[in-house]
């Protein structure tokens, strides 16, 4: 289970990188009263519920009788 | 206020296009078509919380995590592409700006006075029930011809951007037909002269 814990940070690394440069685009492209900032932050929210909710409920878990540990 | 980056003082504005949002709802019909099955199976799992071993629920939460983020990320990319490129129409110029994935972007520009033709298309059942075409602007000389894709009653469209050249043009044969004017006046008092 570590190393899909592992794979799961290394996602979410690449995803960070990846959301910066377009929330970047959106700021830096959008123009004005236009729909950029708002799709940013709805994305930006949205991706941070998912992401919270995964590290809680992992978090969560009682590892130490996990049969899936390696 | 300046509307779009490369916008002069004084220039008006009188159209700001993207493409239809029929072309970007397509972008979201098939995502929720691939998402359904696992929407269906969250639904199961809510309903169901013990069928599933404790031991594989980490697992899947990080699987579905993980698919939810894709989701997202390819949504936002659809967004990106579809939402920055622009076909503007100002009184001087028509302005294309293009947004090809994160690290592409293109910027072409035509004076209305190299306008030469414009035209436009409707082409299939979506086009034709939601009101959206093709148009294409035809340029005098070695300026690159602009086609605006998919864009929201193209008919209207290509008649603003004619009436616009017009006005332009019609403008200059005024500055013509008074210069013209002012030489024939010039040769009546050169001749009165003699």
């Amino acid at each position: 289970m570590v190393y899909i814990i592992i794979i799961y940070i290394l996602l979410l690394l690449i995803y960070f990188v990846y959301s910066f440069a377009a929330v970047y685009h959106l700021f830096r492209y959008g123009y004005a009263g236009d729909l950029t900032r708002p799709i940013a932050l709805i994305y930006i929210i949205l991706s941070a519920v998912i992401i919270i909710f995964t590290i809680i409920f992992l978090l969560g878990r009682d590892w130490s009788n996990s049969l899936i540990s390696y | 206020m300046k509307l779009f980056p490369t916008q002069k003082e004084n220039e008006q504005v009188f159209l700001l296009l993207r493409r239809h949002w029929f072309t970007y709802l397509i972008f979201w019909f098939l995502a929720i078509i691939s998402t359904l099955p696992l929407i269906i199976f969250i639904f199961w799992w809510m309903l169901n919380p013990e069928s599933i071993d404790s031991e594989w629920s980490a697992l899947l939460v990080i699987l579905i995590s993980s698919y939810i983020l894709g989701l997202f990320a390819v949504l936002l990319y659809g967004f990106i592409d579809y939402y920055l490129d622009i076909y503007i129409v100002t009184d001087r110029r028509i302005v294309d700006i293009k947004q090809n994935g994160f690290f592409k972007r293109e910027i072409s520009e035509l004076h209305l006075h190299q306008v030469q033709d414009v035209n436009a298309k409707v082409n299939g059942l979506f086009p034709t029930l939601f009101h959206y075409g093709e148009v294409f602007i035809q340029t005098a000389g070695e300026a690159e011809n602009f086609i605006f894709h998919s864009i929201p009653h193209p008919y209207s469209i290509s008649k603003t951007i004619i009436d616009l050249h017009e006005q332009h043009f019609g403008d200059h044969n005024d500055i013509d037909g008074s210069q013209k004017e002012c030489r024939n006046n010039k040769i009546d008092v050169e001749t009165q002269d003699d």
